[in-house]
Protein backbone atom coordinates (compact mmCIF):
# COMPACT_ATOMS: atom_id res chain seq x y z
CA UNK A 1 0.00 0.00 0.00
CA UNK A 2 2.93 2.32 0.68
CA UNK A 3 4.15 1.82 -2.87
CA UNK A 4 0.67 2.62 -4.20
CA UNK A 5 0.58 5.67 -1.98
CA UNK A 6 3.86 6.90 -3.36
CA UNK A 7 2.75 6.41 -6.96
CA UNK A 8 -0.60 8.12 -6.37
CA UNK A 9 1.06 10.85 -4.36
CA UNK A 10 3.34 11.86 -7.21
CA UNK A 11 0.57 11.51 -9.77
CA UNK A 12 -1.38 13.94 -7.63
CA UNK A 13 1.51 16.37 -7.33
CA UNK A 14 1.90 16.21 -11.11
CA UNK A 15 -1.79 17.01 -11.51
CA UNK A 16 -1.48 19.80 -8.96
CA UNK A 17 1.34 21.35 -10.98
CA UNK A 18 -1.07 21.69 -13.92
CA UNK A 19 -4.25 22.60 -12.05
CA UNK A 20 -4.12 24.23 -8.65
CA UNK A 21 -7.18 24.70 -6.51
CA UNK A 22 -6.54 25.48 -2.83
CA UNK A 23 -9.90 23.96 -1.86
CA UNK A 24 -9.18 20.76 -3.71
CA UNK A 25 -5.65 20.58 -2.34
CA UNK A 26 -6.69 20.84 1.32
CA UNK A 27 -9.60 18.43 0.93
CA UNK A 28 -7.46 15.92 -0.95
CA UNK A 29 -4.76 16.03 1.73
CA UNK A 30 -7.36 15.43 4.45
CA UNK A 31 -9.01 12.63 2.48
CA UNK A 32 -5.78 10.84 1.60
CA UNK A 33 -4.30 11.21 5.07
CA UNK A 34 -7.51 9.89 6.65
CA UNK A 35 -7.53 6.88 4.32
CA UNK A 36 -3.91 5.95 4.88
CA UNK A 37 -4.02 6.50 8.64
CA UNK A 38 -7.06 4.19 8.80
CA UNK A 39 -4.84 1.62 7.08
CA UNK A 40 -2.13 1.91 9.72
CA UNK A 41 0.10 4.76 8.57
CA UNK A 42 1.38 6.94 11.43
CA UNK A 43 1.21 10.73 11.17
CA UNK A 44 5.01 10.77 11.43
CA UNK A 45 5.17 9.02 8.04
CA UNK A 46 4.33 12.27 6.21
CA UNK A 47 6.75 14.27 8.33
CA UNK A 48 9.61 12.03 7.21
CA UNK A 49 8.43 11.33 3.67
CA UNK A 50 7.75 14.94 2.68
CA UNK A 51 11.01 16.23 4.16
CA UNK A 52 12.90 13.45 2.38
CA UNK A 53 11.15 14.25 -0.92
CA UNK A 54 12.08 17.92 -0.58
CA UNK A 55 15.73 16.97 -0.01
CA UNK A 56 15.82 14.56 -2.94
CA UNK A 57 14.11 16.99 -5.30
CA UNK A 58 16.29 19.89 -4.25
CA UNK A 59 19.36 17.87 -5.09
CA UNK A 60 18.12 16.22 -8.30
CA UNK A 61 15.42 18.45 -9.74
CA UNK A 62 15.51 22.01 -8.43
CA UNK A 63 12.69 23.07 -10.79
CA UNK A 64 10.37 20.35 -9.46
CA UNK A 65 11.41 21.26 -5.93
CA UNK A 66 10.51 24.88 -6.44
CA UNK A 67 7.20 23.85 -7.98
CA UNK A 68 5.91 21.85 -5.05
CA UNK A 69 7.89 23.09 -2.03
CA UNK A 70 5.14 25.51 -0.96
CA UNK A 71 2.51 22.75 -0.85
CA UNK A 72 4.79 20.34 1.00
CA UNK A 73 5.73 23.02 3.53
CA UNK A 74 2.05 23.79 4.09
CA UNK A 75 1.37 20.15 4.93
CA UNK A 76 4.43 19.96 7.19
CA UNK A 77 3.48 23.15 9.01
CA UNK A 78 -0.09 21.90 9.54
CA UNK A 79 0.59 18.31 10.57
CA UNK A 80 -0.43 19.24 14.11
CA UNK A 81 -3.82 20.43 12.84
CA UNK A 82 -4.20 17.54 10.45
CA UNK A 83 -3.48 14.90 13.10
CA UNK A 84 -6.82 15.09 14.97
CA UNK A 85 -8.70 15.92 11.77
CA UNK A 86 -7.55 12.74 10.03
CA UNK A 87 -7.48 10.38 13.01
CA UNK A 88 -9.00 6.92 12.43
CA UNK A 89 -12.36 6.28 14.10
CA UNK A 90 -10.73 3.89 16.60
CA UNK A 91 -8.36 6.61 17.81
CA UNK A 92 -11.18 9.15 18.04
CA UNK A 93 -13.21 6.72 20.15
CA UNK A 94 -10.25 6.12 22.47
CA UNK A 95 -9.75 9.86 22.87
CA UNK A 96 -13.31 10.36 24.16
CA UNK B 1 -48.50 6.03 -7.03
CA UNK B 2 -46.74 2.69 -7.15
CA UNK B 3 -43.52 4.41 -6.12
CA UNK B 4 -45.05 5.16 -2.73
CA UNK B 5 -44.62 1.51 -1.88
CA UNK B 6 -40.88 2.04 -2.21
CA UNK B 7 -40.66 5.38 -0.46
CA UNK B 8 -38.11 3.95 1.93
CA UNK B 9 -35.30 3.40 -0.53
CA UNK B 10 -32.89 4.15 2.32
CA UNK B 11 -33.89 0.85 3.88
CA UNK B 12 -33.50 -0.90 0.55
CA UNK B 13 -30.06 0.64 0.11
CA UNK B 14 -29.02 -0.69 3.53
CA UNK B 15 -30.28 -4.12 2.58
CA UNK B 16 -28.57 -3.99 -0.81
CA UNK B 17 -25.27 -2.97 0.75
CA UNK B 18 -25.58 -5.68 3.39
CA UNK B 19 -26.18 -8.38 0.77
CA UNK B 20 -23.21 -7.25 -1.32
CA UNK B 21 -20.91 -7.16 1.69
CA UNK B 22 -22.04 -10.71 2.47
CA UNK B 23 -20.93 -11.65 -1.03
CA UNK B 24 -24.51 -12.47 -1.95
CA UNK B 25 -24.80 -10.92 -5.39
CA UNK B 26 -27.70 -13.15 -6.41
CA UNK B 27 -29.86 -12.04 -3.49
CA UNK B 28 -28.93 -8.41 -4.18
CA UNK B 29 -30.01 -8.90 -7.78
CA UNK B 30 -33.33 -10.42 -6.69
CA UNK B 31 -33.88 -7.49 -4.32
CA UNK B 32 -33.45 -5.06 -7.20
CA UNK B 33 -35.58 -6.98 -9.67
CA UNK B 34 -38.43 -7.40 -7.20
CA UNK B 35 -38.34 -3.67 -6.39
CA UNK B 36 -38.44 -2.77 -10.08
CA UNK B 37 -41.28 -5.19 -10.72
CA UNK B 38 -43.06 -3.58 -7.76
CA UNK B 39 -42.87 -0.15 -9.33
CA UNK B 40 -39.62 1.42 -8.18
CA UNK B 41 -38.34 3.76 -10.88
CA UNK B 42 -34.92 3.11 -12.32
CA UNK B 43 -33.84 6.69 -11.67
CA UNK B 44 -34.56 6.29 -7.95
CA UNK B 45 -32.88 2.90 -7.95
CA UNK B 46 -29.75 4.42 -9.46
CA UNK B 47 -29.58 7.53 -7.27
CA UNK B 48 -30.98 6.32 -3.96
CA UNK B 49 -29.72 2.75 -3.94
CA UNK B 50 -26.76 2.28 -6.30
CA UNK B 51 -25.14 5.71 -5.91
CA UNK B 52 -25.75 5.77 -2.17
CA UNK B 53 -24.27 2.30 -1.81
CA UNK B 54 -21.21 3.15 -3.91
CA UNK B 55 -20.48 6.16 -1.70
CA UNK B 56 -20.87 4.04 1.43
CA UNK B 57 -18.61 1.32 -0.01
CA UNK B 58 -15.96 3.97 -0.73
CA UNK B 59 -16.26 5.27 2.82
CA UNK B 60 -15.87 1.75 4.20
CA UNK B 61 -12.67 1.23 2.19
CA UNK B 62 -11.32 4.57 3.36
CA UNK B 63 -12.00 3.59 6.98
CA UNK B 64 -10.26 0.23 6.40
CA UNK B 65 -13.44 -1.70 7.15
CA UNK B 66 -13.47 -3.49 3.78
CA UNK B 67 -10.72 -4.53 1.37
CA UNK B 68 -10.08 -3.36 -2.17
CA UNK B 69 -11.28 -6.79 -3.30
CA UNK B 70 -14.63 -6.32 -1.57
CA UNK B 71 -14.95 -2.80 -2.95
CA UNK B 72 -14.38 -4.11 -6.46
CA UNK B 73 -16.78 -7.02 -5.91
CA UNK B 74 -19.56 -4.64 -4.89
CA UNK B 75 -18.90 -2.34 -7.85
CA UNK B 76 -18.78 -5.25 -10.29
CA UNK B 77 -22.04 -6.65 -8.91
CA UNK B 78 -23.78 -3.30 -9.36
CA UNK B 79 -22.39 -2.96 -12.89
CA UNK B 80 -23.70 -6.42 -13.71
CA UNK B 81 -27.17 -5.55 -12.42
CA UNK B 82 -27.16 -2.26 -14.33
CA UNK B 83 -26.25 -4.13 -17.51
CA UNK B 84 -29.03 -6.65 -16.94
CA UNK B 85 -31.69 -3.95 -16.58
CA UNK B 86 -30.44 -1.88 -19.54
CA UNK B 87 -33.14 -3.31 -21.88
CA UNK B 88 -35.73 -1.68 -19.59
CA UNK B 89 -34.26 1.79 -20.14
CA UNK B 90 -33.25 1.64 -23.80
CA UNK B 91 -34.52 4.74 -25.54
CA UNK B 92 -35.52 5.28 -29.17
CA UNK B 93 -33.15 8.13 -29.93
CA UNK B 94 -36.08 10.46 -30.50
CA UNK B 95 -34.36 13.33 -28.68
CA UNK B 96 -32.12 13.56 -31.75
CA UNK B 97 -29.12 14.30 -29.60
CA UNK B 98 -26.00 12.28 -28.93
CA UNK B 99 -23.94 12.18 -25.76
CA UNK B 100 -20.52 10.59 -25.46
CA UNK B 101 -19.44 9.60 -21.95
CA UNK B 102 -15.99 8.54 -20.83
CA UNK B 103 -13.33 8.80 -18.16
CA UNK B 104 -9.98 10.51 -18.64
CA UNK B 105 -7.19 8.21 -19.74
CA UNK B 106 -5.84 7.18 -16.35
CA UNK B 107 -9.18 7.04 -14.55
CA UNK B 108 -10.42 3.53 -13.78
CA UNK B 109 -13.72 4.30 -12.03
CA UNK B 110 -16.46 4.17 -14.65
CA UNK B 111 -19.67 3.40 -12.77
CA UNK B 112 -20.58 7.09 -12.41
CA UNK B 113 -20.30 7.88 -16.11
CA UNK B 114 -22.21 4.69 -16.89
CA UNK B 115 -25.05 6.00 -14.73
CA UNK B 116 -24.91 9.36 -16.49
CA UNK B 117 -25.17 7.72 -19.92
CA UNK B 118 -28.08 5.57 -18.74
CA UNK B 119 -29.96 8.67 -17.56
CA UNK B 120 -29.47 10.25 -20.99
CA UNK B 121 -30.67 6.98 -22.53
CA UNK B 122 -33.84 7.21 -20.46
CA UNK B 123 -34.42 10.65 -22.02
CA UNK B 124 -34.12 9.14 -25.51
CA UNK B 125 -30.70 10.52 -26.29
CA UNK B 126 -28.35 8.38 -28.35
CA UNK B 127 -25.69 7.40 -25.83
CA UNK B 128 -22.13 6.35 -26.52
CA UNK B 129 -20.57 5.02 -23.34
CA UNK B 130 -16.81 4.59 -23.75
CA UNK B 131 -15.90 3.76 -20.16
CA UNK B 132 -12.64 4.16 -18.32
CA UNK B 133 -9.06 4.82 -19.34
CA UNK B 134 -9.77 6.46 -22.70
CA UNK B 135 -6.75 7.73 -24.69
CA UNK B 136 -7.27 11.34 -25.77
CA UNK B 137 -6.71 10.64 -29.48
CA UNK B 138 -9.28 7.85 -29.45
CA UNK B 139 -11.90 10.07 -27.85
CA UNK B 140 -11.24 12.75 -30.46
CA UNK B 141 -11.56 10.23 -33.31
CA UNK B 142 -14.75 8.84 -31.82
CA UNK B 143 -16.27 12.30 -31.48
CA UNK B 144 -15.37 13.01 -35.09
CA UNK B 145 -17.22 9.91 -36.29
CA UNK B 146 -20.27 10.15 -34.06
CA UNK B 147 -21.14 13.84 -34.18
CA UNK B 148 -21.60 14.22 -30.43
CA UNK B 149 -23.76 17.03 -29.09
CA UNK B 150 -22.27 16.78 -25.59
CA UNK B 151 -19.13 15.17 -24.20
CA UNK B 152 -19.32 14.05 -20.56
CA UNK B 153 -16.07 13.31 -18.74
CA UNK B 154 -16.02 11.63 -15.34
CA UNK B 155 -13.19 11.85 -12.83
CA UNK B 156 -13.21 10.10 -9.46
CA UNK B 157 -9.63 10.48 -8.26
CA UNK B 158 -8.19 13.94 -7.76
CA UNK B 159 -4.87 13.04 -9.35
CA UNK B 160 -6.65 12.59 -12.69
CA UNK B 161 -7.99 16.15 -12.96
CA UNK B 162 -5.01 17.18 -15.06
CA UNK B 163 -5.81 14.33 -17.47
CA UNK B 164 -9.36 15.74 -17.79
CA UNK B 165 -7.91 19.11 -18.79
CA UNK B 166 -5.62 17.46 -21.34
CA UNK B 167 -8.58 15.63 -22.90
CA UNK B 168 -10.63 18.83 -23.09
CA UNK B 169 -7.65 20.66 -24.60
CA UNK B 170 -7.28 17.90 -27.21
CA UNK B 171 -10.96 18.14 -28.15
CA UNK B 172 -10.89 21.92 -28.39
CA UNK B 173 -7.66 22.05 -30.39
CA UNK B 174 -9.03 19.49 -32.86
CA UNK B 175 -12.54 20.81 -33.40
CA UNK B 176 -12.14 24.49 -32.55
CA UNK B 177 -15.50 26.29 -32.39
CA UNK B 178 -17.21 23.09 -33.59
CA UNK B 179 -16.17 21.20 -30.46
CA UNK B 180 -19.11 19.79 -28.51
CA UNK B 181 -19.76 21.36 -25.13
CA UNK B 182 -18.02 19.48 -22.33
CA UNK B 183 -19.58 18.55 -19.01
CA UNK B 184 -17.52 17.12 -16.16
CA UNK B 185 -18.48 15.32 -13.00
CA UNK B 186 -17.08 13.30 -10.14
CA UNK B 187 -15.79 13.72 -6.63
CA UNK B 188 -12.98 16.25 -7.32
CA UNK B 189 -15.47 18.67 -8.89
CA UNK B 190 -18.00 18.16 -6.12
CA UNK B 191 -15.31 18.88 -3.53
CA UNK B 192 -13.95 21.94 -5.31
CA UNK B 193 -16.24 23.43 -7.99
CA UNK B 194 -13.51 25.90 -9.04
CA UNK B 195 -11.85 22.93 -10.77
CA UNK B 196 -14.61 22.96 -13.40
CA UNK B 197 -13.35 26.15 -15.02
CA UNK B 198 -9.74 25.21 -14.26
CA UNK B 199 -9.99 22.14 -16.51
CA UNK B 200 -11.78 24.18 -19.17
CA UNK B 201 -15.19 22.49 -18.98
CA UNK B 202 -18.39 24.25 -19.98
CA UNK B 203 -20.44 22.81 -17.15
CA UNK B 204 -20.59 20.22 -14.39
CA UNK B 205 -23.26 18.16 -12.73
CA UNK B 206 -23.33 16.65 -9.25
CA UNK B 207 -25.21 13.51 -10.33
CA UNK B 208 -26.73 11.73 -13.30
CA UNK B 209 -30.16 13.35 -12.96
CA UNK B 210 -28.67 16.85 -13.00
CA UNK B 211 -26.36 15.86 -15.85
CA UNK B 212 -29.33 15.35 -18.17
CA UNK B 213 -30.77 18.75 -17.24
CA UNK B 214 -27.41 20.40 -17.85
CA UNK B 215 -27.05 18.47 -21.12
CA UNK B 216 -30.38 19.83 -22.34
CA UNK B 217 -29.36 23.37 -21.41
CA UNK B 218 -26.07 23.00 -23.24
CA UNK B 219 -27.76 21.91 -26.44
CA UNK B 220 -30.63 24.40 -26.58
Amino acid sequence: MMQTNHVNHFRYMDSLAGIYSPDSFVQTVVWAMSAYRAHGFAIGYWDRMLRHCLDVLKENSPAAHDGIAAQYRWILEHLGDLEPLTAPESEKENAV
Amino acid sequence: MTEDRHADTAQMAEQYQHLLLEGNRDAATRLVMEALDGGLSISRLYLEVFQHTQHRIGDLWQANRISVAMEHYCTAATQLIMASIFPRIMGDGSANRTVVGCCANTEIHELGIRMVCDFFEMENWTTQFLGSGMPNDDVVSFLDRHNADVLCISCTTTYNTRRVKELIDAVRSTFGHKAPPVMVGGRPFTMAPDLVSAVGADAWAPDALQAVKVGKDLTQ
